[in-house]
């Protein structure tokens, strides 16, 4: 190793020693103990289960016939639930976050995605698999969108134009196209936003072939001051394929770029993108703000992210738009999307872990009170994107043990059924688009 | 390892983990007392990130008590829960539901203005750029010291895998790295 690189190593341990060293202070003794408490319940739980389907068959079977395992039960309101976001009024919403970590509790809409019963299908476009949906018709697309992502006011698609017979090798096709891991030239500037594609470079010990993995859409928007807010959504499968980067607005490509990628099959990979847009002129002017993560169309509510009390950890807060007086604040749920008239806002969990992780609420857009909360029953995977079909009705699609559909829930009684037939996917994607977002269908043809 | 462990040998016998127990035993809470902080420190490196961080050991230390007896008497608890975090850290990179989103209040290209004066920070600032497994896979080479066979185990992955990873994050380092940073020039 040459005396640059000896260079290079000692400043890398002499970093690695440095940023270990400067951790906080941290007690997790409580933390611990909890999820060992839980880990002994699901090892006596599974050592039950002969008995526990013996006595539960009845109302298990009773329950599943209505799709849900909680079907019936009123949601929980705010005051009654473990993961309720606690309305704060007129309180900073930086200082006032004190609600603990959602768990998955009794309240909680679980879904069974087998026994659902079906219903019609949804009335706003979505994607699935190779399909896609307006609302009306369905059409087979051979090159279909292989993933899409929203972005502020933009949608930005990344579709494949070929896959199959390209050979690869060491030296075939770029390995870091569209600016590699990094975004390349590009340096944001204040009130800049920008969106890159990466991939991590991989080697294959067969034929000693280097191959692009971990294909990753990353966004950032840095605000006035600096301060930058970083999205990923990765996704898989690229093999031996074309890949287009295309942004758009409405109809209109604002911006696309083209490489070739070589890889191996990798047929089980699934991908879910969606995470909250930000608006740089928007949540700069709300103090604490670190990014909006959804306005209502109304123009009345807005909610952003702040900063939780421990390290990394995240808050969230509703406030008014003329005033920009916080209406509540959270610590259990991060506001994703207000139903088209304004009064309910999907949510997605903050702060958790596990199992807990995978869990959407519909609150009440003024109080954040929780009016629905929806899990999936028997892990792995869970919910994917979701948007509002109109104020009473949210759309999730799901995956669950292989399967894949759309659901609809209720948002008052909590029932639910399928949109979509459930199916396997191998390929292809899975998104419902919030109405009147979508991209239109001939921009992917 | 040994010695921080030695203590902990000689404390009093857990209880069975099928047992009903209502707190930590009191060696584990020792253990646990004098190594989250360098835990947490280790898989921050990991993660490049607190709040992970710190979930990666909760979630490490929690395995680790269910099978504290035998860990305890292998006298191996401190490889056992580094090894926990590695790999819990590895599913997480590798897991779909990792994917959908990450928010962070850094730009993940610091200027060498807001460089820390003393000169640490900046190549970490890059490290922590990185993709997860070449990040990883410097980790646990120049930080934990392992080789590249110990390093491939730990990661499930090849040999050349390791190679293939490192030369590759050196070279981004070195890419990133200029002379105005004091790093070192890299021509």
């Amino acid at each position: 190793m040459n005396t640059p690189d000896n260079d290079l190593l000692a400043r890398l341990r002499t970093d690695f020693q440095h940023e270990a060293e400067s951790v906080p202070e941290v007690d997790l003794a409580a933390g611990v103990a909890s999820r060992a408490r839980r880990i002994h319940r699901q090892r006596r739980l599974v050592g039950s289960v002969v008995a526990a389907v013996v006595v539960a068959v009845v109302p298990v079977s009773v329950l599943e016939v209505r799709g849900l395992t909680d079907a019936g039960r009123t949601p929980a309101p705010a005051d009654q639930s473990t993961n309720a976001p606690r309305p704060t009024d007129s309180t900073p919403p930086a200082t006032t976050q004190t609600d603990t970590t959602p768990r998955l509790d009794e309240h909680a809409v679980q879904l069974r995605l087998a026994q659902l019963p079906e219903g019609e299908a949804p009335t706003i476009p979505y994607l699935l698999g190779k399909k896609w949906y307006d609302g009306e018709t369905s059409v087979g697309i051979a090159d279909h969108p292989f993933t899409t992502i929203p972005f502020g006011e933009h949608v930005f698609a990344v579709y494949t134009n070929h896959d199959g017979e390209q050979s690869y090798s060491v030296d075939d096709g770029p390995q870091q196209a569209f600016g590699g891991a990094w975004y390349g030239d590009a340096t944001p500037g204040p009130n800049d936003s920008i969106l890159w594609f990466s991939t991590d470079a991989y080697e294959n010990t067969s034929d000693n072939a280097t191959r692009p993995d971990n294909p990753t859409l990353h966004t950032l928007t840095v605000d006035s001051t600096g301060s930058a807010q970083e999205a990923t959504a990765s996704f898989g499968d690229l093999d031996d394929a074309v890949v287009t980067l295309a942004g758009f607005v409405g109809d209109d490509v604002i911006a696309s770029v083209e490489s070739t990628y070589t890889a191996p099959p990798r047929s089980r990979e699934r991908f879910v993108i969606r995470f909250p847009v930000s608006d740089p002129s928007a949540f700069e002017r709300v103090d604490g703000f670190l990014a909006v993560t959804a306005v209502d169309r109304q123009g009345q509510h807005m909610s952003g992210l702040t900063r939780g009390n421990g390290s990394g950890s995240r808050c969230s807060s509703v406030v008014d738009v003329d005033t920009l007086q916080p209406r509540w604040s959270s610590c259990s749920w991060a506001p994703v999307e207000f139903s088209p008239d304004g009064p309910k806002v999907y949510a997605d969990v903050l702060n958790a872990s596990g199992p807990d992780k995978h869990r959407y609420a519909v609150l009440d857009a003024d109080t954040g009170e929780v009016q629905l909360v929806l899990s999936v029953a028997n892990e792995p995977f869970g919910l994917g994107y979701a948007t509002f079909e109109d104020d009473e009705t949210l759309l999730v699609s799901v995956d669950q043990r292989g399967l894949n559909a759309i659901v609809r829930c209720a948002i008052t009684t909590g029932e639910c059924e399928t949109a979509t037939p459930p199916e396997r996917l191998t390929t292809g994607d899975d998104l419902v688009f919030e109405t009147g977002a979508a991209p239109s269908k001939p921009a992917y043809e | 390892m040994s010695g921080e462990l030695s203590g902990v040998r000689h404390a009093s016998r857990l209880s069975h983990p099928s047992e009903k127990r209502t707190s930590m035993t009191s060696d584990f809470e020792e253990y646990v007392a004098a190594r989250q902080r360098a835990l947490v420190g280790f898989a921050y490196l990991l993660t490049a990130d607190h709040h992970a961080a710190e979930d990666l050991v909760q979630t490490a230390l929690a395995k680790a008590y269910v099978r504290w007896d035998k860990i305890r008497e292998r006298g191996s608890a401190e490889a056992y829960v580094r090894k926990i975090i590695v790999n819990e850290n590895a599913s997480m990179w590798r897991r779909a539901w990792r994917r959908k989103e990450r928010t962070t209040d850094e730009p993940p290209d610091r200027g060498i203005d807001d460089a820390d004066p003393t000169g640490h920070g900046e190549m970490w600032g890059y490290v922590k750029q990185l993709p997860p497994r070449q990040r990883a896979v410097l980790v646990l080479r120049f930080y934990e010291d392992l080789t590249e066979a110990q390093t491939a185990e730990s990661l499930g992955c090849s040999i050349g895998t390791v190679k293939s990873q490192t030369s590759k994050a050196l070279a981004s380092l070195r890419q990133r790295v200029t002379p105005a940073t004091g790093i070192g020039d890299m021509s």
